[in-house]
């Protein structure tokens, strides 16, 4: 069978006018009046041939789909008890030969004034992020700044004494 | 002998013949600014925008000094005067000079100042003369110098330059820093103003938009003057960027080429801080060894403002300072300042919140140096700055007295956004203090989509204010990333169970694309708040596709950003603050149609949210466990489909949203595991790392 092939544009602009393209879709750009429109097929779900989709899938009642857990800290900084000292928590750093491990300060997470010395609270930590880098740093000393890298378990909360 | 003699004078022909042909024409306009110093001349290439050079040739083939350069972009030479064999020469491609013979100049006599217009060579001495020579031999008089009597030879000129579009020549005079034109037909000079900068203008170029830049010999300063329209009454000028110095200085350029911003590293500051080309926002020639923090800065074809920053733009190397202590009124306060190289810092501070940094009362660190390796630098916050959000920007560089504007020849600019405070006040961050989350929506509810979740897709943070427990204002970031559908969807943030009396109505304040818009952002009927960004975020956008980045022939960029402070009225205990994200939601446009489940529009009444969040006093409960929604109020249980599933994401980082109609499980295959686990396994799902790259918007 020979096909005229001259006529593919148009097949393909039928299809491309009568198939899904994600997302509700009224096709028009303009305020609708009070007629009515007419259903549109777009975003009909997948074939039952068709490889997985996810409308297939089956939470679990109770999931929640965060992509972030709350984890509590507790920090402890004794040498700091009457200074002006603040504590950052970052969810990234740098490491390197010359520099050791710095943080990325753009992934802060928290920075909060110790009190007396102490200061504990929760943060939001993403899941993919395992380990936090804690700095503390006095302005009465300027430049007295410590920092420890700190692997997160998720049954405990972030502690550092120092 | 007599035989001998031919012979010589017959190498000596083809001698000159050579030379001749030696210098062939530059293949095109080019961009570079042609610089030539000392004696032997040597020829140094230029980056007008940052004042970078480079040695382009120590020996042009013959000795002596090159000056009165310039380019005709007729034959594409440069030409120029030999000040010590009063000659004219010819500068090709190769930048090899061949000696012209040049009739009717004045003996003996040298000239330092001059440039071509309209293929005729013009040189100019004060109080000699001012002559023309014609450069194109189908025209009478080729080669020869006819001097223009009723010229003005009074100015003490050091360099000339042609304006690309009028063809006229002009020139600053040294000692009263006036700005003259000067007609290439009779000489005559006209006065156009004063330029406010006096010295030694050895070399002048003109760009293609009219722009003329000129450099100043002792202290190597790069001005520019702004005279695309030509008859303008503004022409002073103003630093424009470092360049060498030198005590003999001409320059030539092609003044058809645009400037050349390749390799420019640039600032992402609000444009009322001067960030662009056209404000002449700062910016530094990209260098290995001189730079902030630990990359090595992208280069970008000139400044962002603020929607789009530095950091979206290529890598993320907005890296190397960091405020690691709060920023609080009258008190002392500390930078980590990472360098690789050393150079000197510059650094200011807008205070005032003015939306300018004032060199004389806002520059923190002023020409400070700095080795290679992490400092730890002090500053005073003033006891009259003011409480809010501002910004700071800090340049390093060689160079050791920069401003906030103006070109750099190396180094880095960095911008930072920052919060001005009062005293004891803790920060927290979401996700952190720079990053983002993603809120990702399926507009389709209470239908089924088709699950490629980008049908609105909006980056998203939350900076939140605390002093003794209490948060006193809450600041909500974002940007919309994609709009994958036709349907129009607005978008609002509710703060679960503060009501809408807590918000300080006089001091919420809003910027839309880094600039504050006078409007209530707090939807009114509401009796919790409620932050209402926009009704409509296809307005937000001028998109020329059918949909907004989600589909990679359609390339657009990022548009709308927005920032609103939400101070109280009395401070919110932690405790009764939502956990963030608070409630962020899309809504249907009213009087725009949802025409897959509804014949009429449901409007404002219809919200999508994220799973088992409360829908606001504005909609229309009716709505829910309708059609495939299962929600079931009683047991706050919302959004959810019959198999648990949400028709909007909360996902933990600047995420690659699926490409149009692809399945998110075709876009990030882990996300199966994911949510069949309930979220023990595959918690990394959305990582840029787990995503099949050609199903993912990039």
């Amino acid at each position: 069978m020979k096909f005229n092939t001259s006529i593919y544009p148009v097949i393909a602009l039928v299809i491309f006018l009568m198939s899904g393209c994600g997302g509700g879709g009224s096709s028009s750009q303009e305020p609708v009046s009070d007629a009515p429109s007419p259903p549109v097929a777009e975003d009909m779900p997948n074939s039952e041939d068709g490889p997985l989709k996810t409308e297939a899938l089956v939470a679990p009642e109770s999931f929640d789909f965060t992509t972030a857990r709350t984890i509590d800290f507790n920090i402890k900084a004794p040498a700091y008890q009457s200074k002006r000292a603040y504590v950052s928590i970052y969810s990234d750093y740098h490491e390197t030969q010359n520099l050791g491990i710095q943080p990325k300060h753009q992934s802060r997470l928290l920075m909060i004034q110790l009190q007396e010395g102490m200061s504990e609270g929760k943060v939001e930590v993403t899941n993919d992020v395992d380990k936090v880098l804690v700095q503390v740093v006095s302005v009465d000393d300027l430049s007295y700044v410590y920092s420890a890298l700190i692997t997160i378990d998720p049954l405990n909360a972030i502690e550092w004494t120092f | 002998m007599k035989k001998y003699r031919q012979y010589f004078l017959l190498s000596l022909i083809l001698f000159a013949s050579a030379l001749q042909v030696r210098a062939t024409p530059f293949d095109q306009c080019p961009t570079t600014a042609f610089l030539f110093q000392s004696n032997n001349v040597q020829i140094y290439g230029v980056n007008l925008v940052t004042g970078s050079y480079s040695l382009l040739e120590d020996y042009v083939g013959i000795n002596g000094n090159i000056n009165g350069v310039g380019f005709n972009f007729e034959d594409r030479y440069i030409y120029g005067f030999n000040t010590s064999s009063y000659q004219v020469v010819r500068i090709g491609g190769d930048l090899q000079a061949t000696e012209l013979a040049v009739s009717g100049l004045p003996s003996n006599t040298t000239f330092f100042v001059g440039d071509v217009a309209d293929n005729y060579y013009y040189v100019y001495r004060k109080n000699v003369g001012f002559y023309k020579i014609n450069l194109d031999e189908n025209r009478d008089n080729f080669m020869q110098a006819i001097k223009i009597d009723s010229a003005d030879i009074s100015l003490n000129l050091t360099d000339l330059a042609v304006h690309p579009t009028d063809n006229q020549i002009y020139a600053v005079d040294n000692q009263s820093g006036r700005l003259y034109r000067i007609s290439s037909q009779t000489g005559a000079s006209e006065l156009l103003g004063d330029t406010g900068v006096t010295g030694t203008f050895g070399a002048g170029y003109f760009d293609v938009t009219g722009n003329y830049y000129i450099g100043r010999n002792n202290d190597g300063k790069i001005f520019r003057i702004n005279l695309s329209d030509p008859d303008t009454s503004d022409v002073s000028a103003e630093f424009f960027a470092q360049g060498p110095s030198s005590n003999q200085n001409d320059g030539a350029r092609c003044a058809n080429a645009p400037i050349s911003v390749d390799g420019v590293d640039w600032g992402d500051a609000p444009s009322s801080y001067s960030t662009s080309l056209a404000d002449n926002g700062p910016r530094h020639q990209i260098t290995e060894d001189l730079y902030l923090g630990y990359q090595v800065p992208d280069g970008e074809p000139d400044g962002l403002n603020s929607v789009l920053n530095d950091d979206d733009s290529n890598i993320n190397d907005e890296d190397g300072v960091g405020f690691i202590t709060a920023i609080e009124v009258g008190l002392d306060s500390l930078l980590q300042v990472t360098v690789r190289g050393e150079g000197f810092l510059n650094g200011w501070i807008d205070w005032n919140i003015d939306g300018q940094f004032d060199e004389s009362t806002e520059k923190v660190f002023d020409g400070l140096y700095l080795n290679e390796g992490v400092h730890y630098l002090p500053y005073r916050v003033p006891m009259d700055a003011q409480v809010g959000s501002s910004w700071a920007r800090f340049r390093l560089s060689s160079i050791e007295d920069l401003t906030p504007i103006g070109g750099a020849p190396n180094g880095e600019v960095e911008d930072y956004p920052i919060s001005i405070a009062a005293s004891n006040v803790t920060y927290r961050y979401y996700p952190s203090e720079t990053g983002w989350v993603t809120l990702a929506y399926e507009d389709l509810w209470p239908k089924i989509g088709d699950y490629d979740m980008n049908d609105v897709v909006l980056r998203y943070r939350i900076v939140e204010l605390i002093r003794e427990d209490n948060v006193i204002r809450t600041d909500i970031h974002g940007s919309l990333v994609a709009l994958g559908a036709t349907y129009h969807n607005g978008f609002a943030v509710h703060l679960q169970n503060i009501n809408y009396e807590a918000v300080d109505q006089p001091r919420l304040r809003g910027l839309i694309n880094g600039e504050v818009v006078q409007r209530s952002f707090l939807e009114q009927g509401q009796s919790q708040a409620v932050i209402k960004i926009s009704d409509d975020l296809w307005e937000e956008v001028a998109s020329d596709c059918r949909f907004y980045r989600t589909q990679t022939s359609c390339k657009e960029s990022i548009e709308f950003s927005f920032e609103v402070s939400v101070n109280f009225n009395q401070p919110i205990a932690l405790a009764d603050m939502p956990d963030a994200p608070y409630n962020p939601f899309i809504f249907a446009t009213p009087y725009w149609g949802r025409d897959a489940v509804y014949s009429e529009t449901p409007g404002r009444a219809l919200e999508i949210h994220l799973a088992d969040k409360p829908l606001t006093d504005l909609a229309d409960p009716t709505l829910l466990g309708t059609v495939d929604d299962t929600s079931d109020v009683q047991s706050s249980r919302t959004f959810r489909t019959s198999n648990n599933l949400p028709w909007a994401l909360v996902i933990g980082t600047d995420w690659l949203h699926p490409k149009e109609t692809v399945d998110l499980l075709e876009a990030y295959p882990e996300f199966q595991g994911w949510i069949e686990s309930g979220g023990v396994t595959n918690q990394d799902w959305y990582l840029d790392v787990k995503a099949s790259t050609d199903k993912v918007y990039q």
